[in-house]
């Protein structure tokens, strides 16, 4: 057992509940021969346990008769203070507490201290709050990265079947090489009779002619296609403009098809099947703007809207040298 | 424990071990380290805890933290259980309360968290001795001797009031 100064309390605790061995109160006395002061203070203790032994312990700390002596008989203050605490601290019976309200109403002096202890029980100050209460509350744990897992695999699978739909689109809107079989059968002779124009392309017969293109039709974008359209269909065909009739120009877009159409509302029919309508109008505008070229030297024998769209249509379809050769003649337009 | 159990937590329990806390350290951003840290170990502990205990695990947490603080502060002035009245009387009062409130600063340590846990949060004297590790014989002594030494504090301030 290590007493001194800063343990003796809980030693003399441990001696008023009887749990110190004779060796260790020999100690306790020898540190109270050094230390008086708190021989004192075991005798408060001493007085006040004796109290807390009483037959009812918890319950009845302070029994009846032992109230009335200590208050009738001694009077003394330390007790009198225990007994004012033990009421304020609730731990007096009904028996008692009138008892000690009584001998308070008669006592003047008694009353005054009773009244004291009355106001040493502390009250918090509301006011005193913590100032940042939202930083100490948490949230559910979010696991972020597993939010971005999941996004990368949808937008991969997204963009998966976005791909295959794609190939299965192009590869039903251009089906290559029937397409341009087809377009190499076409001939004068197989020409719609009230055609007045007569004025269809001749499609060079020999397949190695075509050139036949994967188009990004899908991605392309209206104003683009429009820009595009006002780039490349100046009429005045030259060289100049014939190499703009590349692969993967955006102007393939409409290519399909459209060389049996000899007229602007038969265009406009097929047309509508592929855009909206505004982008009608905007295809339709272009039409009009190559129909204001149709007089041009180019076109003056060919004559037709229809034809002129046909041409357009067919350009990056066809190999551009080639089809100078072939349908405009090894000379250039004038 | 769930989060929203936390946060309840939070709302209920964090005003009050802060005023508990503050009051015996006297030492606003310790107190809020103090308090920070406490739930900061309720939330690693909160599946482990009890929502029907968490205030006494805050409690508990708080105050021997704070005990961590106080015994590593070497400057924190621990008043000596004789420790004599040694008050001034210069001070003015506007009413029993603020001398209350002195006189609790002044008592020591072990004796001021007691009294505090008993006054601000109502604890009865099992919960105050789970919360200190103290037993209750022991914190029935201090809550007596506190008292005492308040009523003659406020006795001796009263006089002069």
């Amino acid at each position: 057992m290590n007493i001194n100064r800063d343990t003796y309390e809980s030693i003399f605790i441990d001696y008023l509940d009887g749990n110190l061995s004779d060796k260790e109160i020999k100690l306790l006395i020898q540190f109270l021969d050094n230390n008086p002061d708190l021989e004192e203070e075991l005798k408060d203790l001493t007085s006040y346990s004796k109290q807390q032994k009483q037959p009812s312990r918890e319950t009845e700390p302070f029994s009846g008769s032992s109230l009335r002596k200590e208050i009738i008989f001694e009077e003394e203050e330390s007790n009198f203070d225990e007994l004012c605490i033990a009421f304020y601290e609730d731990l007096l019976n009904e028996k008692q507490e009138q008892q000690l309200l009584e001998l308070t109403d008669t006592h003047k002096s008694l009353k005054t201290t009773f009244d004291l202890y009355a106001n040493t029980k502390a009250k918090a100050n509301q006011s005193i709050t913590y100032p940042n209460k939202s930083s100490l509350k948490k949230h559910k744990k979010i696991v972020w990265h597993q939010y971005v897992s999941y996004a990368a695999s949808i937008i991969f699978v997204l963009g998966f079947i976005f791909y295959i739909q794609n190939n299965k689109t192009i590869q039903n809107q251009i089906k290559p090489n029937s397409y341009a079989k087809n377009l190499s059968k076409i001939s004068p002779t197989t020409r719609p009779s009230n055609n007045k124009t007569n004025t269809y392309i001749h499609i060079p017969e020999k397949e190695e002619h075509i050139k036949i293109t994967k188009t990004k039709h899908h991605t392309i974008q209206n104003q683009t296609i429009i820009n595009q359209a006002h780039k490349t269909i100046p009429v005045s065909y030259n060289q100049e403009i014939l190499e703009d009739f590349e692969e993967n120009n955006p102007l393939s877009y409409s290519r399909k098809g459209k060389l049996a159409y000899s007229n602007l509302s038969e265009l406009e029919q097929h047309l509508n099947k592929i855009f909206s309508e505004k982008e009608i109008d905007k295809n339709i505008n272009i039409s009009e703007e190559n129909k204001s070229h149709k007089k041009n030297s180019l076109y003056k024998n060919r004559g037709s809207l229809g034809l002129f769209n046909s041409h357009f249509q067919l350009a990056t379809t066809i190999d551009p040298i080639q089809y100078r050769k072939q349908i405009l003649g090894s000379q250039p337009p004038k | 424990m769930t989060a929203k159990e936390y946060n309840i937590s939070v709302d209920t329990y964090a005003d009050g071990v802060y005023r508990f806390v503050l009051k015996n350290i006297k030492n606003e951003d310790k107190a809020k380290d103090i308090v920070q840290d406490t739930f900061e170990k309720l939330w690693v502990k909160a599946e482990t805890v009890n929502y029907s205990k968490v205030k006494s695990y805050i409690f508990t947490s708080a105050y021997h933290t704070m005990i961590d603080y106080i015994r590593k502060d070497k400057r924190q002035t621990i008043m000596t259980e004789g420790a004599e009245l040694k008050h001034s009387h210069e001070k003015q009062y506007s009413d029993l309360s603020e001398v209350l409130q002195e006189a609790i600063d002044l008592l020591p340590s072990i004796q001021k968290s007691v009294i505090l846990l008993r006054d601000y949060e109502g604890y009865n004297y099992k919960e105050i001795a789970d919360t200190t590790k103290l037993n209750e014989s022991q914190v029935k002594v201090y809550i007596f001797r506190a008292r005492k030494f308040l009523k003659n504090y406020i006795g001796t301030i009263e006089t002069v009031i």
